[in-house]
């Protein structure tokens, strides 16, 4: 936890510094796509070094999802006013995953084992950068820009 | 909250409701208000902001192991290790460093003189500035006693062992010898 904790602190800095350049959409999807590989590279972590390393990666790309979801929807409002309810519905439908993630894992742990929950992660996190990937889409083609 | 629970629901419950009320009344409002401030670089700003959970947790980390080795190798003769991060320190620093020692930025030093002798009344301080140097002095007083109970916990036991009294040691190594006055150590230590 502390590893993981340490690379997030790089991975929370370094990708919204380069999201002013590249637009915030677009980082996000990649650190969710990187985010939901190292979520599989866990099977592939057998020994101490591996875990370390695979703790870094993963720490990194999940610092980098957790503090470019706020730019990310600031980058959907149209004016100024419209950020606070932007965040306001984004976080919303996020609570809902948030809610029902944790006990989902838990509950497929107990049953099945160690596989399944990071089976079941690992394949979350993707489909969810698969849906940023097509929000960027949309939004890119209402703003007329790649940099979304 | 975690630590009183019994019952996983309980686990469910504290965790549910302490972050989702942390969260929306502290972590949301922070980002918003960031973002309304930078135009531009918006989104290093709220990065810098959001390091400051993982630093965070970086640090409780590093006072919780700390916290567990000390109970671990707490000495015999010792009720409280004096490095320990005890409640009493936590409560004593939150005090002091919270803003209802300093004065309400409404309140007045003295109450306005009166329109009869508003000229008579002689300036012989500035009032004023010694209210402002006197919240300066308490602030700074409050940093540096935050500093002072927070600093040993992070430095290693065995350093501050070496450093107690001679009349301590000296206590405890003639507890090992004599058997007669050394139990109620003993009944300590099982």
């Amino acid at each position: 936890m502390a590893i993981l904790n340490a690379a997030s602190v790089i991975g929370r800095i370094t990708p919204n510094f380069l999201a002013d350049k590249f637009g915030p959409l677009n980082l996000l999807a990649i650190m969710c796509a990187g985010s939901g590989i190292m979520c599989f590279a866990v099977f592939g972590a057998g020994t101490q070094g591996g875990l370390i390393a695979v703790a870094i990666l993963f720490g990194f790309f999940q610092g980098a999802y957790v503090s470019l979801s706020g730019p990310s929807l600031i980058a959907t409002a149209k004016s100024f006013n419209e950020i606070g309810v932007r965040m306001g519905m984004g976080f919303f439908i996020m609570s809902f995953a948030a809610l029902t993630g944790t006990p989902i894992t838990g509950a497929l742990l107990d049953r099945f084992g160690k596989t399944a929950p990071i089976v079941w992660s690992g394949m979350t996190v993707l489909m969810g950068s698969l849906l940023i990937v097509g929000s960027r889409t949309f939004q890119a083609r209402a703003q007329n820009t790649w940099k979304v | 909250m975690v630590s009183l629970c019994k019952e996983f629901w309980q686990v469910m419950l504290a965790q549910a409701v302490g972050t989702g009320v942390g969260i929306g009344f502290l972590f949301l409002p922070a980002v918003s208000v960031l973002s309304h401030y930078f135009l531009r670089r918006r989104s290093l700003a709220i990065g810098i902001a959001v390091t400051g959970s993982s630093v965070g947790g970086e640090l409780h980390l590093v006072i919780r192991t700390q916290m567990v080795t000390d109970d671990r190798n707490r000495p015999p003769h010792h009720a409280e290790p004096a490095h320990s991060f005890s409640r009493v320190r936590t409560r004593r620093s939150i005090y002091w460093l919270s803003p209802a020692r300093l004065p309400h930025p409404r309140q007045r030093a003295h109450p306005p003189p009166s329109p009869s002798n508003i000229k008579d009344r002689p300036k012989t301080v500035d009032e004023g500035y010694l209210l402002r140097q006197s919240i300066l002095h308490a602030r700074r007083r409050a940093v540096l006693r935050c500093v002072g109970h927070f600093l040993p916990d992070f430095l290693p036991p065995s350093e501050l062992h070496t450093r107690l009294p001679s009349s301590l040691t000296a206590r405890s190594s003639l507890s090992r010898t004599n058997s007669v006055k050394s139990s109620s150590h003993t009944l300590w230590r099982s």
